[in-house]
């Protein structure tokens, strides 16, 4: 199978009142095209650290990450903005919707950035996929944890990218929405063959990817059940 | 680009409070400034359209004596051969009616053909464009004003008496052309042929007549090159050479003041308004970070980001024009009526294209430049930190905002300059605004740090108040400045008003401002004049020799004038200082000083003069006059009097009170040197009631017709009422400062009460009732319209003092009604104000709290 991610021996370090922490340290991963790993770890192991260096939205100290055979470490502000808008999807933990968009408005965003006709057609069906057709017009306040979270993966889901990078998305929801937004998540992946980084410190929802691995000490482990 | 317009709009739409609040402030911000552009700028259309008729030719010479052959001859070989001529003589004197009555009236005596440009609209004759065959040079009869009309109740037919002729009035005019060279006429005026001038004789040595020479060039010749060579041909500093747009320019000149003043102060409510769409802008970005990560997360480029919201601003900017092109386009020409005392001619003034696209450029630019700290912060923006738990805002450190600000603290001054019309006025009134705006903060800064040590062991609403004020600082600061600033202008304005209204105080029995004010007298009548007025008992006061005088040289220099005088058409510091420096002046000498005057520099001048010794003769010189002529004690000037040169040291710098309505003068020579050179004189009377102030004047009408009586109370009262009219206009602006500054505190008290949502609730669960809170946002907010109040008040009673030391001759009275009215109502107005914004959040059920994330 085709590598979708390859990350080489990357650093990254905080400098916390005049201290130097360091978060990862010489990490190495490859992801192939369809798999889902899952990534597992404590508190501030660096979890958050690893997914915003993935997204583009951070630049490692040393090391390179090559998705979808693009070398993000080498590219501009402006690159880095299309790559993700192309090729990544990502979930957050907290949602994070435009509280001033409608759950349509939310979804069809990503679509718009990438100046794509039928935008809004686009989004009725991915939020159709993700069981809110009902709730097209309706504010993020207007809706519960549970669908917040479904429209967060709706719209992560919608520009069709290579790579999903989901952060704790059942972390903020009750056991049983929980379970049900994750069964959707790896639902939809599989159907549109999506690649899954899943950062979480569920054990058992780890247990549904095709790999699990342990953030310790600023490395990854394979992790031991 | 796309996308960019489309998120924009979809912020537009979903934020509409924010931008409803956003427009309205600046929207009342730019209402004053279109207004005053639009009106400005119709002012000077229609000067420069008007301006041949105002001055009844294209280029005009003007002097107080006649003029030699060898100047009209050096002048008509200057001109193309085509150019047609005519003169025309201008001069007050007093006329009596049949019934005795008398007046102080202008007297325009015309030669056939006055005036080349423009029309006379007459009550019997209808329009006249034509001046070469009339009645009115035929037989002495002559032309008057409707006011005068009334005034000695005159009729057509009756006969007035000017000097020692009679004229038979044949008609009224409502409207005229030529020698327009002021705003307005103290006097009515009067209309007579030139052919039937000498007979009056009103034309003696001494008088204060003006001789005009007004030509008609071909058509196409520019006037003001014409203008510019003539003068320096003539080089003559007591000719002054007009064209028809300098002539315009003068005519145009107070109004021009006036809309230049208030230019100014709606950029105090354009500014204000900056600052609370700046803040509300602030605000908004600051609930928008997190969103903007989103963005980011998404694919958007951080420049694409900005760019959303940078536009968002724009488009704001543009729509905010909107209300007041529509109020201006309605409202602009209603103020022509309010302000015809301002020119000789009525404005009809109107909203202009210029203005709107000048508007729409400042709404834009003004939005972005002060949203451009908020801006940079987004360029920090960590989208990363979604993958937090909780983002934090960056701090950024205050000299990097400053820094972030002064890009739009330039623009401000940019537009300070070009609304100004003037670099001195617009720096001056900049640098006034920057250091009012520094105070403000400074002291409010120690205020707020201090207010919470005072009430920390108060109890608990004064202390939550405190510490509320105290902790949010910026909010506080800004609206102490906005409600601050905006006291400091509607409080200043009027203390000027009645600072003058003090001092000209018409009706204070114990005034010592004369009633009536004599001049042109002749020597000879001196002693007969005196004489009558002691007969009837009240006697000539302040009797003083008025000798005219030209300025040869200072400190040894020539004083030559031409060169000044081209730059004087651009510049209004400049033309208002050599319009001082250019005249030929009055002199006088006396022993003692008056009580209007005080020397500020110097000794007193000596009291005998040897006219045999090798010293020069001493003069005392006016403080501002002084500074014009760049002089100082032990400089030397030297003064042509009837041909006779002399050469004076400067003694004494004095200062004039000029509202004390006494004879005074710019320069005053020592006893015994111009005793002998031809002179009239000035005098007043004092103590007069109504009935013998009328009877007085009749009376010496009657016996000595040359003589000019100015009524004091009425020319008081003319200034009085100039000054009421301009303290109106700038107070409409002061009050539009005051609407801004209430509409950013409105703005504060609602996003305060936006942020604090979670506390009230949870003071609402803690116990707190709806009463409760409401007290407490009635106590932070009263307080702090109290101390903005207090602070306006204090500076601009300072400002006031300082400008009118410095600007208005000392004169300042404290007017301690306007404070306290104004204390009381920006309390009172705050409070409500806050309780109206804030009333939403209060009235909240505080089951909010469980439901918020």
């Amino acid at each position: 199978m085709t590598l979708i991610a390859s990350i080489q021996k990357i650093s990254k370090n905080y400098h916390q009142g005049g201290k130097k922490v360091e978060v990862l340290y010489q990490l190495s991963l490859q992801v192939k095209k369809g798999e889902s790993v899952a990534i597992l770890g404590q508190s501030g192991s660096g979890k958050s650290t690893f997914l915003s260096l993935l997204a583009g939205l951070d630049q490692p100290d040393f090391g390179t990450i090559s998705i979808v055979d693009t070398d993000l470490t080498q590219m501009k502000q402006e690159e880095l903005a299309r790559f993700r808008s192309k090729n990544l999807g990502i979930v957050f933990q907290q949602y994070h919707l435009m509280s001033n968009l409608t759950a349509l408005e939310n979804v069809s965003l990503p679509l718009e950035l990438q100046r794509r006709k039928e935008a809004e057609k686009q989004a009725r069906i991915a939020l159709n996929q993700v069981g809110l057709s009902h709730r097209l017009s309706h504010l993020p306040a207007e809706l519960s944890g549970g669908e917040c979270q479904r429209v967060a993966i709706a719209r992560a889901i919608v520009t069709k990218p290579g790579l999903i990078l989901a952060d704790e998305p059942s972390g903020n929801l009750d056991g049983k929405t929980g379970h049900e937004v994750m069964d959707l998540l790896f639902t939809l992946c599989k159907e549109q063959e999506q690649t899954l980084i899943l950062v979480t410190h569920n054990q058992e929802l780890s247990k549904l990817c095709d790999r699990c691995l342990h953030l310790r000490e600023g490395r990854l482990f394979a992790h031991k059940t | 680009m796309n996308f960019a317009f489309k998120h924009a709009w979809r912020e537009i739409r979903n934020n509409r409070a924010f931008c409803l609040f956003y427009l309205v402030n600046l929207s009342l911000g730019l209402l004053g400034f279109i207004t005053i552009d639009s009106f400005k700028r119709s002012v000077n259309q229609q000067v420069s359209l008007e301006s041949q008729k105002l001055l009844g030719a294209d280029l005009a010479l003007r002097t107080r004596r006649e003029f030699s052959t060898e100047e009209l001859e050096k002048t008509k070989n200057l001109l193309p051969e085509e150019t047609l001529s005519v003169e025309a003589v201008d001069f007050f004197s007093m006329v009596a009616g049949p019934t005795g009555r008398s007046r102080l009236v202008k007297v325009v005596a015309m030669a056939p053909g006055f005036p080349f440009h423009g029309s006379f609209d007459l009550n019997l004759k209808g329009k006249v464009t034509k001046f070469d065959d009339l009645l009115l040079h035929q037989k002495p009869v002559a032309w008057i004003y409707p006011e005068l009309r009334n005034q000695l109740d005159l009729d057509l037919g009756d006969q007035i008496t000017l000097g020692k002729s009679k004229f038979r009035i044949s008609d009224i005019v409502k409207e005229d052309a030529g020698l327009q060279f002021q705003p307005a006429e103290f006097a009515p005026k009067v209309f007579i042929s030139h052919n039937f001038l000498k007979e009056t004789a009103l034309l003696q040595e001494g008088n204060t007549a003006f001789r005009n020479q007004l030509y008609k060039l071909p058509s196409g010749i520019n006037a003001q090159s014409f203008a510019e060579k003539i003068g320096k041909t003539i080089n003559s500093p007591d000719i002054r050479v007009y064209s028809h747009q300098r002539a315009g320019h003068r005519a145009g000149r107070l109004l021009r003041y006036l809309s230049d003043f208030l230019a100014l102060v709606s950029l105090v409510a354009l500014f204000l308004a900056c600052l609370g769409s700046g803040y509300l802008f602030h605000g908004f970005l600051t609930r928008k970070v997190k969103d903007l990560a989103i963005l980011i997360s998404l694919g958007a480029s951080p420049k694409l980001a900005l760019f959303t919201y940078v536009l968002q601003i724009s488009i704001l900017g543009a729509v905010a024009v909107i209300p007041p092109v529509l109020i201006c386009f309605i409202a602009l020409p209603l103020a022509e009526n309010l302000l015809e005392e301002f020119l000789p001619f009525q404005v009809d003034a109107g909203l202009t294209i210029p203005s709107v696209v000048l508007t729409i450029g400042v709404a834009i630019l003004s939005g972005f430049l002060l949203a451009l700290p908020s801006l940079r912060k987004i360029r920090e923006l960590k989208p990363a930190e979604l993958f937090r738990e909780s983002m934090y805002s960056t701090k950024s450190s205050t000299l990097k905002t400053i820094l972030w600000l002064v890009p739009g603290l330039l623009g401000f001054w940019l537009l300070c300059i070009t609304q100004a019309d003037s670099w001195k006025l617009g720096n001056l009134f900049f640098l006034t605004f920057a250091v009012s705006g520094m105070v403000v903060y400074i002291l409010g800064s120690f205020a707020l740090m201090a207010i919470e040590r005072i009430f920390r062991k108060s109890p608990l609403p004064l202390r939550l108040a405190s510490r509320s004020l105290s902790r949010n600082r910026n909010s506080s600061i800004t609206s102490l400045l906005a409600l601050g600033l905006g006291v400091l202008l509607l409080n200043l304005i009027p203390q000027f008003q009645y600072s003058l209204e003090s001092e000209i105080n018409l009706q204070d029995p114990e005034s010592k401002i004369p009633q009536l004010f004599l001049f042109d007298i002749q020597e000879e009548h001196l002693t007969p004049l005196t004489k009558t007025l002691q007969f009837q008992g009240r006697p000539l006061d302040n009797v003083t020799p008025w000798i005219r005088g030209r300025l040869l040289s200072v400190k040894g220099l020539p004083f030559a004038s031409m060169d000044r005088m081209d730059r004087e058409f651009d510049n209004p510091d400049e033309q208002r200082r050599n319009a001082f420096r250019n005249r030929t002046f009055n002199l006088s000498y006396r022993e003692k000083l008056r009580e209007s005057e005080e020397i500020v520099r110097g000794r007193m001048v000596n009291t005998s003069y040897d006219a045999n010794g090798s010293q020069p003769a001493e003069i005392s010189v006016e403080q501002k006059y002084a500074e014009s002529l760049g002089v100082d004690l032990g400089d030397q000037i030297t003064i042509e009097i009837s041909g006779v040169p002399i050469t004076a040291e400067v003694v004494n710098i004095r200062r004039v009170r000029w509202t004390s309505f006494q004879p005074n003068f710019f320069v005053q020579m020592q006893p015994g040197v111009l005793e002998q050179a031809p002179k009239t004189f000035i005098g007043t009377i004092e103590n007069l009631s109504v009935e013998e102030k009328q009877a007085i004047q009749d009376l010496l009408v009657q016996k000595f017709p040359t003589i000019s009586i100015l009524d004091v109370e009425r020319t008081g009262e003319k200034i009085l009422q100039v000054v009421g009219q301009m303290t109106w206009a700038l107070q409409v602006m002061a009050i539009l400062s005051i609407v801004v500054g209430l509409i950013i505190l409105h703005t504060i008290s609602r996003e305060k009460a936006r942020r604090q949502r979670q506390e009230i609730n949870l003071q609402k669960i803690l116990g707190a009732s709806f009463s409760d809170l409401k007290n407490l946002v009635r106590l932070e907010f009263g307080a702090l319209g109290f101390f903005s109040a207090i602070l306006g008040v204090s500076l601009s009673t300072g400002a006031s003092l300082v400008l009118s030391h410095y600007i208005f001759d000392r004169v300042w009275n404290f007017n301690w009604q306007l404070p306290i009215i104004m204390i009381t109502g920006v309390t009172l107005v705050s409070c409500i104000t806050a309780e109206i914004a804030t009333r939403k959040v209060l009235g909240e059920k505080p089951i909010q709290l469980f439901k918020d994330d």
